[in-house]
Order: structure tokens, then sequence, then C-alpha cells
């Protein structure tokens, strides 16, 4: 969810793997990222829509995805909570 | 379309698969990589997208489930009183349900505790009174020698005694077979060995094998239980094996086989005699070789029998040897009236499924609302049908935990009441089979009983739902009366049933033997063979010994001697032809037995015409007919002084005719039956015992008496009671009769339950019109007569379409019971009367409670 709002408009499987590996160094698995989005659009937290098809690849349309009103709701109350649970924290989080 | 994209397709929409396909070739052109890796890829998605799916559907299906069950759940909870009824009704029915099918399952369904016990026949003779008669030593041989259809074929008797020592005395059962028993039933001693032939000789034959219970009981399992001897009514015993646990022959014995000895025939029973009597008292059980059918068997032994009988045209023109599987020969009897019970379950089960089904459409006055709700707001017809099926599934559920509760209950009484004689009755419980099937029939009454009212919820549309709300529908009230009327019928049927099943108890208990059953005991006695054979004047002294010692226990009013069979109502008897003197060709099979002074007034058989047999006819050629045989021989005329010969050569002269006495009970008819003078050296006699008082009272002083009489170290004698015997022969018709009775009572309860019910929710339908009438000046009684009027119209179709059914059905049932005619009208005018009063009686409460209508009140809610 985090990548899809960093991605803005762009936020495609490719570009989504991509933001998560140049920002956490983790290298996340194809499958992981298409079914993780699967289920965060049944949930209704994120939504879908096709691009244009372009030669790169195989003239096949990109699927952009972008949250909903709930899927930013959601984001904010999971940062809030862990704000909430890692407040007093900063000086033993630092020394570890 | 390549292999990967087609598996995408599969799991994912076209636009998705597109979109995934797309990124990995992105992917793809900027790793460098192949199509090889797009296509690994790409399957690894398609299997990740599959995994998703199915746990989705999985999650899906679940939370309807949970939801539905919540529904049902709440649904049960808002009709309360409804549901625990049609519970009760369901568990009552279940459970009876459950204790037949564990009944009907152990006794006559299951295989016996053989190794290949399919394989297992029984041979009797075919005679025409009697489907089942035991045999002769000279016939048992002839089939042995002779056929080639069976590994192994054994000849057998129960001999049942008390057997003394060890504490108590205790009833068992002697079995004198042949060694090929145990080649027959394919077992093997845990501990010694087995008998074999070369024991089936006299002298050689004083052996026994002795079941692990008694070898546990009596001797407490010790291994040098070998060589130890136990005594026997026929002889002092050495036992040379025990049997493995668990082993039993036969399975029908009346006190458990512990004891089985060699089987040694007297030379003369070898051969068949010149005066062509042959004592029958052999039960004959064979394994069939591999590959032999019955019929070939059947085939195989009538061939030997005809070549046999060929030689003695003059005894063997009406018997014939059958062959038919043991189990079926076991329980053919009872599987008779089970089958018939087991229908009755059935018919009760469909009557409280009927029941219940009426029960679940008399809430749909009040529920009709929600209904119409969720179909407004999008419900399918299915989706309404299920939510209301769930519902009636989850009653069965219940009904079913219930029911196997309850059955578990009953059975411990039912098995401790069935009679002595069903096979395998202590082996009956609730194990996995009768639980299953159990849950089956709950489930599957459930279901029926919640189709009707779920498919006419499910076909009304909304509007009509909303509109119908407040009062009934025709089509409603129409299912409803269907389905009292379809109860009624069924309850009919089944009350007519028990009564004809009681009405031929009654029959059977009430049927005249020919002799007077009270008070009347048979002791079977052997002259003690201590020193050899004994001869004629110490058989003749120890039995006058015996017979006055009887004579004077206080209660004994006379005392008689037997031979040749015991009376009554027991198996074996000596089998002989007689024919009248002027047409010796013309001759028949009678049972021949030698009776003592005394025998008919002791044995209280009517004497017709002429005199009994006294003292003084010992040794003359006299002799006693029945009216069976007289009236074959002499129709039209006295027998007295007529001269009739038996055997090949004896001809005596008929000094009285008795009456004919049903040796095999009131529903086995007898030959005729003739009675000679006893003979001086028989040893093995009957003592027949007549007393004032109760014979139970006077046994014990009789046993007392005749311990005295007889050697110390013989076993003691077993006094048979003739009233017990009788008890014992007619148990399954008192059992199955009583069975019958509390069905029909249950399935009239149901019915009642039912009935109110009904009445009571069209009385509630009706409400608005009742309330007019009372306003319009309608009194009370009036109303009240109105609604029994309506439902009593009801009772009686049912009722009578019940007994055009049974009528119908009255002559499969007539095969079955003894002494039923299918004319008579009582059974069928009972329970229409049953039905009509208890119906009408169950429809006042309701029909009463409508008189008290308050019409203002009910108006103004309408």
């Amino acid at each position: 969810m985090l990548a899809l709002l960093q991605l803005k408009d762009d936020a495609y499987p490719v570009a989504i793997r991509d933001a998560i590996h140049e920002r956490t160094g983790r290298d996340v698995s194809r499958p992981a990222v298409f079914i993780t989005l699967e289920r965060l659009e049944e949930k209704r937290l994120v939504s879908s829509r096709y691009g244009d098809p372009t030669p790169v690849r195989g003239g096949r349309a990109k699927r952009y995805f972008s949250p909903t009103k709930a899927g930013v709701a959601a984001v904010r109350q999971s940062l809030d909570s862990v704000a909430a649970m890692t407040q007093g924290l900063d000086a033993l989080l630092k020394r570890s | 379309m390549t292999l990967h994209e087609r598996l995408l397709r599969l799991v994912l929409d076209e636009h998705k698969a597109a979109a995934l396909l797309g990124d990995l070739e992105e992917d793809a052109a900027r790793a460098g990589a192949g199509p090889r890796w797009v296509r690994r890829q790409a399957v690894r998605c398609a299997l990740a997208a599959a995994r998703h799916t199915i746990h989705r559907k999985k999650m899906r299906m679940l939370t309807t489930a949970v939801l539905a069950l919540r529904d049902a759940r709440r649904s049960i909870w808002r009709f309360r009183a409804t549901s625990a009824l049609a519970v009760l009704i369901l568990t009552l029915s279940l459970a009876a349900g459950a204790v037949t099918f564990a009944v009907v399952d152990t006794v006559v369904l299951r295989p016996l505790p053989y190794p290949d016990s399919d394989r297992l026949v029984s041979i009797s003779a075919v005679m025409p009174k009697e489907p089942r008669s035991l045999v002769a030593v000279v016939d048992y041989l002839s089939w042995r020698d002779g056929t080639s259809s069976f590994d192994s074929i054994a000849a057998w008797r129960m001999w049942p005694f008390r057997l003394n020592g060890g504490g108590t005395a205790q009833s068992v059962t002697m079995v004198i077979t042949t060694a090929s028993l145990f080649d027959v039933l394919q077992v093997k001693p845990v501990l010694g060995s087995l008998f074999t032939a070369d024991n089936e000789v006299r002298g050689n034959d004083g052996v026994a094998v002795i079941s692990h219970g008694l070898w546990q009981r009596r001797f407490g399992g010790d291994p040098n239980v070998l060589g130890e001897r136990l005594t026997t009514p026929t002889g002092p015993v050495t036992i040379v094996g025990v049997m493995p646990r668990g082993f039993a022959f036969p399975v029908d014995a009346m006190s458990p086989p512990e004891i089985w000895r060699p089987l040694a025939p007297a030379p003369a029973e070898r051969v068949l005699t010149p005066d062509g009597g042959r004592t029958s008292y052999l039960s004959i059980t064979a394994r069939l070789k591999d590959g032999v059918t019955l019929d070939q068997a059947q085939a195989d032994i009538l061939r030997v029998h005809a070549a046999f009988a060929a030689d003695y045209p003059l005894f063997y023109t009406d018997f014939r040897p059958r062959a038919e599987f043991l189990l079926e020969s076991l329980v053919d009897r009872v599987s008779q009236w089970m089958q018939l019970v087991l229908a009755a379950v059935a018919v009760l089960m469909v009557i409280a499924c009927v029941n219940v089904s009426n029960l679940l459409l008399t809430t749909y006055t009040r529920r009709t609302r929600d209904v119409s709700v969720r179909i407004s707001l999008g419900a399918t017809r299915i989706q309404v049908l299920s939510a209301l099926l769930t519902e009636s599934l989850l009653l069965g559920a219940m009904a079913t935990a219930a029911g196997l509760l309850l059955a578990r209950w009953l059975l411990a009484i039912v098995t401790s009441a069935l009679p002595a004689q069903i096979v395998r009755a202590d082996m009956i419980q609730l194990d996995a089979r009768v639980v299953g099937a159990c849950a089956t029939a709950g489930l599957l009454s459930a279901l029926i009983a919640g189709l009707v009212p779920g498919w006419h919820a499910s076909r009304l549309a909304p509007a009509q739902m909303v509109r119908d709300s407040s009062g009934a529908t025709a089509g409603r009230r129409r299912w409803q009366s269907a389905l009292l009327i379809a109860q009624v019928a069924l309850v009919t049927v089944l009350i007519v049933g028990t009564t004809l099943l009681v009405g031929s108890f009654v029959r059977v208990v009430q049927e005249d033997l020919g002799f007077v059953r009270r008070n009347l005991a048979g002791v079977r006695l052997t002259v003690p063979a201590a020193n050899g054979t004994p001869d004629a004047g110490r058989i003749r002294d120890f039995y006058a010994r015996v017979e006055a010692a009887a004579a004077a226990v206080p209660g004994v009013t006379s005392v008689a001697m037997m031979t040749g069979g015991q009376l009554p109502l027991y198996r074996g008897f000596m089998t002989t032809r007689i024919g009248r003197a002027a047409a010796p060709d013309a001759r028949i099979s009678a049972d021949l037995r030698r009776v003592s002074a005394g025998y008919f007034e002791t044995a209280g058989i009517r004497l017709v015409e002429g005199r009994g047999l006294t003292a003084q006819d010992e040794g003359r050629k006299v002799g006693v007919l029945d009216t069976l045989g007289a009236g074959y021989f002499f129709p039209g005329r006295s027998a007295l002084g007529e001269r009739v010969t038996i055997g090949m050569d004896e001809e005596i002269t008929i000094v009285g005719v008795a009456a004919n006495v049903r040796l095999l009970g009131p529903e086995g008819d007898t030959q005729p039956q003739i009675y000679l003078p006893l003979e001086p050296t028989e040893g093995s006699r009957v003592l027949l015992v007549r007393t004032g008082s109760s014979v139970f009272e006077v046994a014990p002083s009789l046993q007392a008496t005749l311990a005295n009489v007889l050697p110390a170290g013989t076993a003691p004698a077993r006094i048979d009671i003739v009233e017990e015997q009788f008890r014992r022969m007619t148990a399954d018709r008192r059992f199955s009769a009583g069975i019958m009775s509390a069905l029909g009572l249950l399935a009239f309860l149901i019915a009642g339950i039912g009935i109110y019910a009904t009445t009571a929710s069209m009385v509630a339908q009706r409400k608005k019109e009742i309330g007019i009438r009372i306003a319009l000046g309608a009194s009370p009684a009036a109303v009240v007569r109105g609604v029994t009027e309506s439902t009593g119209r009801l009772l009686l179709s049912g009722a009578v379409i019940g007994l055009v059914i049974s009528r119908a059905a009255s002559g499969l049932v007539a095969s079955v019971l003894y002494g039923v005619r299918p004319g008579d009208a009582l059974p069928y005018i009972a329970p229409l009367l049953i039905m009509v009063v208890g119906g009408v009686i169950a429809a006042l409460l309701p029909a009463r409670r409508a008189a008290r209508i308050d019409p203002l009140i009910t108006l103004r809610t309408e």
C-alpha cells in the first residue's frame, strides 16, 4: 500500500516490486505481489484500471493500481497504530 | 495460445492474465531473460492464483454454512414449542428404528462367526407336515457316504443338562456330534486336541472337548485340565481339548453349548431294521466344496437319497432331504416377523416425517413475513428453500443424537426381553453400522419432512406472501389436510397390523394342543449303566422305584412313563409306518411312542373312544391310535377292534382312540400318532408328572426326591416344565406382539400430537372467520362442533384409506401370521374406531379454544 502511495499514478506490479526493492532492499516474488494486490482489491482497499498496450510488453496493457479512500484510511490507521505503539520506545529502539 | 497463457486463463480473467503476462515480458526484457523464464514465472503465478481462489471459495462456503446454521438456530428458538415437538417425534421414531435395526442386523443380516460361513449348509428332512425335520443315523450315513458336494458333513444333537460341581449346578448344553463337525466349522482347539472318527464307537466315546468359558469358570483356566473328568447324563467323559474363546456351536442352543462329545450310534441304528422304525434326532451341518452351488448340492443329495430310498420304498414315500444355507435355516422363522416389525418401523418413520412436515407447515403462518422480506431483498427460491431445509436438518441432527441416546437405553431393555431361542441375541449392540444407519435415517427424514413446507414457502411471490401473512392460503390448508389424511391412513395401517399380530398371538396361546399343558413336567432318565448293560429286571426295578418315589411327592397327582420321544413340544421322535391290516400297502408315516399305564390321564390327553393302556397290556399286541390316524384309515366308523400293521409285520388291535396331540406346538401340524404298551427292556424313558398345585412349587421337592433315588455320581435329573417349554416356544410371538403393540401405541401418540397441532393451526388460520361467526350469533357449541366436524371428516377419510391399504396388504401378512383370516372384520373396525375417536379427542382442545375467541379482539387485530 505504501509503495502504491509512493508511485502515485504509475503503480503497476513491476514498478511496485522495484519500489519495494529500492526502498527496503527486499526482493519480493512476483506471485506474492500479484496475489497481495488481488486480495487488496477484493477487500476494496485498492482499485485497478488498464493502460494502453506497449511493445516492450509484447503488446499487452499495464494494470495500474491506486488506493481507494478506504485503502488510504487503512494505511493511516496502521501508521497511527505503529506510531502509538512505538511512542516512548525511541531510546530503546535506537540502542538496539 | 501457449500452454502457460492457457493456464493463466484458467484461473484469471482475460485482462488480468494479459496484464500479468505483460509484467513478466517487461521484467524479462529488462533482465535479459528468455521465454523459458517467462513460462516458469507464469506457471508460478497461475498456481498461486489457483490456491487463492480455492481458499476464497472455501471461506465463502463456510461462511454461508455458519450463517445458515445461525439463522436455523434462531428460527428453531423462535418456534421452540413446535421445534421441540418435531424433535421429540423424530427422536421417538429414530430410537425405535435404531433398536429394531440393531436387532434385525445382528440376528438376521450378519454372517455367522465361522470362517467362510456362507459355505455352511444345513440339511434337514422335509416331511409332509414339517418343513425341517430331524434325521436318523441311517439317513446321515447314506448322505455322508454317497454325496460328493461337501468338504465334510457332520451330524449332531443337543443334550441340555445341569452340570454339577464347581460350586453350583449350572444349565449347559452338551453337543453330541461326529468329529467331522470341527472340519465343517474349520475350528481348532486352543489346548489339547479334538476327538476323531475313531471315538465314534461305543466304549471309545468317553472323551469331550470343552468350551473356553467352562475351562475358565470351572477349572480356572488350568493348563492341566486335559485328563480331568466330567459327569454327563450319557456317562462320564475325559476332557481332551479346549475350544478357542468365543467359539459356540450351535448358536441357537437354549443354554450355552459348553461340552462336545462324540456321537457313537448303536450298531442297530446304522442299518434300517425290518420293523421300519427309525429314530430321528440328528441335525446335519455341512460345508460346501469350493465351486459347488447350493442347487448342485441339493441335486446331489436328492440323487443319493433316491437311490437309498429305492431299496426301502416302504419307509421313504413322503420324506425328502433339503439343503439350505445354515444362516437361513436358523433365522427363517424369526426373519419373517422381524421383517414385519422392520416394515412397521419404516411406516412409523414415514408417519413421523409426515407429522413433522405438517408441524413445520403450521409455523409458516407466522413465518411468511420473514420469507417474503427475504425474497423481496433478492433471495432466490433455492436460497429460501435451503435455509428452510437447513433448519429441518438441524432438527434432524438434534433428533438423531437424542434418538441414539434413547436407543442405547431401550436396547438394554429389549435385549433382556428377547426370546432366548433367538440366535446371537447376546451380540446385539449399538455399533457403527447402527449409528450410521440411524444418522442417515435421521437426516433423510428431516430433509423429507422439510421438503413440502420449504417448497411451499419458496414458490410464493412476495406480494402474495405479505398479503398472506395475516391469513391462510387455500394452498397451505390443502397441504395440511392432505398430510393429516396421509398420516391417519398410515397409523391406521400400523394399528391394523398390530391388531392382527396380537390377535394371532392370542390364537396361538389359546390353541387346543390335544393335552393339558398346565402343571405338567417331564424328566428324562436313563438307567445308570454301572456294571455293563442292565437287564430287564434291573430296569423294571429302577423305574418302579422312580415312579413310586415321584408319586409320593406331595402335590403330585399322577405319574406315567413313555419312550420314543418326549412329551410334548420337544424335538425328536420315533417315526414308523402304519397301515390297515386289510390293505397293508397303503401306509403312512406315524409317530410311535410306547407308554405306561396312566399315560393319557397324566398327560391330559382326551380319549375319544375306548380305553387307554393299562399295566395288563404289557406284552400284548394292542395300541391306541389318535383321531388323525383313525380318521385316515377308518373314516366314518369306529376304529375300536380294528387291526393295523406297524413297521413291516407287527399287527396290533386298536383298543382306544385318543385326541391328536400337536407335538410341534400350535403352529406345527403333526402326523398321526400311535401308542403301544411300554417294553420292559427300554432303558431310556421320560417320567411324566402331573401335579395338583403349581408345578413350579412341586418341582424342587421332586428334584430332591429323584436325587435320592438316582445312584450317587450320576448327573442330577433335569425337570422340564411343559408350560415353560410352551412359553419358550411361543416367546418370539409374544415378543413380536409386544413390540408391535409398542410401535402401534407410539404411532397413535405421534398421530395424536399431529392432529392436535394441525387442528390448532387450522383454528388459528380461521380465527377471523370464527370471530365473525361468533359475532353473528353462533353459539360456542356450534363452533366446537364445526371445528371437530371438519377435523373428523379428515380423520375418517384417512382411516378409510388406511383400511383399504391394510385390506390389500393383509394377504401378505396372513402368510406370516398364525390363524389370520384376511376376511375378519374386527381387526379393521377396532383401528377405525380408535383412530376417529382418539383423533376427535385430540381436536377438541383447539376447538374449545376456538369457541372462546373474542370476536371484538380478533376483528380489531385483523
